[in-house]
């Protein structure tokens, strides 16, 4: 009797404890990266490249303009059909700007317990986001561009933790990692992100 | 069924109560507030662990001389007042329960399942308790002693694992000094040794104040390199987050393997299974001089009760939650009540 009663109890905390849930994979979109087009203040475009066994590179970009992430993501998730899931989202490219502006676009990734505080932050020109948003890149390539920029020089910030640490910490500057596109290739340089 | 109580060695009883501690270094958010100074950042820490062992050494004192526990001591003096006392541990064991039950159901539902219906966890880890508080201190202080090794591996694989993310800038740039006097009672609150003490010390064998302060000083040391791990990784970044020792642990990396949250949440899972379980016991110590599995489903049955009231509950979700309730509660059942027994074992001494 006892070895029934703890074999059950054993079943049904496997069951609930190791995340076995209603929602299986195929029916979760699960997001490799996010670029965030904010020049446009008012109409932020959000592109989210998603995880696609075809590899196809313009079944798994999505771009969607909204006002906040939570509407584009209400919008992805309709138009998929497939709950987002952040869990293996690598990289944030940000539009350049200024060091207020990419806060408040970091914002929601701040708040989100699925997204490791070292994911990699980087930021891109006009023509680099442009092609992030028509050609899907792989996050390797992202992250070790920017790992490269960073190993070179230690106070270049280029994961999310960094970046917001020095927003918090009231620093004027920060010394981040930006894409630029040149023939269709992006190369990364260090640039300096200044508050308003 | 009742059983005659067994005593276990005061190693193993350390080892639980510091088990029991480390829930609330993962669990609760007060850790992040970080010392703008490696010296100041010690100051808490050491504080509380002072007061801590200064409370302890009143139960301890009374067990040394008449092999007695606090409650017990009592009860042979004054059973009107003893009954008294009684209530209070018992609340104080049913409030803790719930406290450390809600921590990680809380931490459960933000960040690993968001999905999971509260209830059903509560209901779940209430269950694993009664198992675990019919089996009796003796039991669960030697899975203890394994789970304590499961502690120190975690521990070193989410220190060593974030060693390229140290930025001892972030030692400067941290929070102002009032914040301190916050963290010392945080400390103090979450220290269960001199309450659970009152209660257990008659249990334990081969006991020595200088175990205590050993024991007690591994317990600081581990919630010291974590604390400061997480500001050399997280820096001011940790203010942002709910639970920055689990955060801390997301960052973990060597080569190829990536983020230890799922082991820093299985760790969390037996902490909180051991500190539920202690106050199970306790619970059924100040009771009964036998372990009887009548006031162990009574006790995890209350905990389960004010658990649940305070999922539906904001008012009492935020009793619950209340530092300075906390920090009362112990007060009294680990300073105040353990004082008075030493104040009559002196007195009767004197006599």
């Amino acid at each position: 009797m006892r070895k029934t009663v703890i074999t059950a109890m054993l079943i049904l905390i496997t069951a609930v404890f190791s995340g076995c849930s209603q929602t299986g994979i195929e029916q979760r979109g699960i997001i490799e990266g996010v670029i965030i087009d904010n020049t446009d203040k008012l109409d932020i475009s959000y592109t989210f490249s998603m995880f696609d066994e075809s590899e196809d590179s313009k079944d798994s970009l999505k771009t969607i303009k909204a006002k906040n992430i939570e509407d584009a993501l209400l919008s992805l998730e309709k138009a998929t059909g497939k709950i987002s899931f952040w869990g293996q989202c690598e990289y944030i490219v940000l539009s350049f700007g200024t060091f207020d502006n990419a806060y408040d676009m970091l914002k929601f990734f701040i708040d989100n317990n699925k997204i490791p505080p070292d994911i990699t932050v980087a930021f891109g020109d006009k023509n680099a986001v442009e092609l992030l948003q028509k050609e899907k890149q792989q996050p390797s390539l992202i992250i070790s561009e920017a790992e490269k920029i960073s190993s070179s020089n230690n106070k270049v910030r280029t994961t999310l933790m960094q970046l917001v640490s020095d927003y918090i910490d009231n620093k004027r500057v920060a010394s981040v990692c930006l894409f630029k596109s040149e023939s269709k290739s992006l190369i990364c340089s260090q640039a300096v992100l200044q508050k308003k | 069924m009742i059983t005659k109580l067994g005593k276990i060695s005061g190693g193993q009883f350390y080892i639980s109560l510091l088990l029991t501690n480390t829930v609330f270094i993962f669990t609760l958010s007060d850790l992040s507030v970080a010392p703008n100074e490696l010296l100041l950042s010690l100051i808490p820490l050491l504080i509380s662990m002072a007061i801590s062992l200064f409370m302890f050494y009143f139960s301890y004192s009374v067990a040394e001389k008449s092999g007695k526990s606090v409650v017990e001591y009592i009860e042979n003096k004054n059973k009107a007042l003893a009954n008294l006392f009684k209530a209070i541990y018992l609340f104080y064991f049913l409030y803790s329960g719930s406290l450390i039950l809600l921590s990680y159901t809380k931490l459960f539902v933000t960040s690993v399942n968001r999905s999971a219906v509260m209830w059903f966890i509560i209901l779940l880890m209430c269950l694993s308790c009664i198992y675990s508080g019919v089996k009796g201190l003796e039991a669960l202080s030697r899975a203890c002693v394994i789970i304590f090794a499961f502690l120190i591996i975690t521990v070193l694989l989410v220190t060593a694992g974030n060693f390229t993310y140290f930025n001892f800038d972030n030692l400067r740039t941290m929070n102002s000094k009032e914040n301190q006097l916050d963290n010392a009672v945080f400390y103090i609150a979450a220290g269960f040794l001199p309450s659970a003490s009152a209660v257990l010390i008659n249990r334990v064998k081969n006991n020595s104040f200088a175990k205590a302060t050993l024991w007690q000083g591994v317990s600081y040391i581990v919630a010291f390199v974590l604390v400061i791990s997480t500001v050399l990784v997280l820096g001011s970044f940790s203010i942002t987050q709910q639970y920055p020792v689990f955060s801390l642990s997301q960052t973990t990396g060597f080569s190829l393997f990536k983020g230890a949250d799922g082991l820093a949440f299985a760790l969390i899972t037996f902490v909180t299974f051991i500190g539920l379980s202690l106050m199970t016991i306790c619970f059924n110590n100040t009771v009964s001089k036998e372990q009887s599995k009548l006031s162990t489903v009574l006790s995890v049955f209350l905990v389960f009760v004010l658990s649940l009231s305070a999922t539906f509950s904001d008012a009492v979700f935020s009793f619950v939650f209340n530092k300075y309730i906390l920090f009362s509660l112990t007060e009294l059942t680990g300073l105040v009540i353990p004082f008075v027994s030493y104040l009559m074992k002196r007195r009767e001494k004197g006599a």
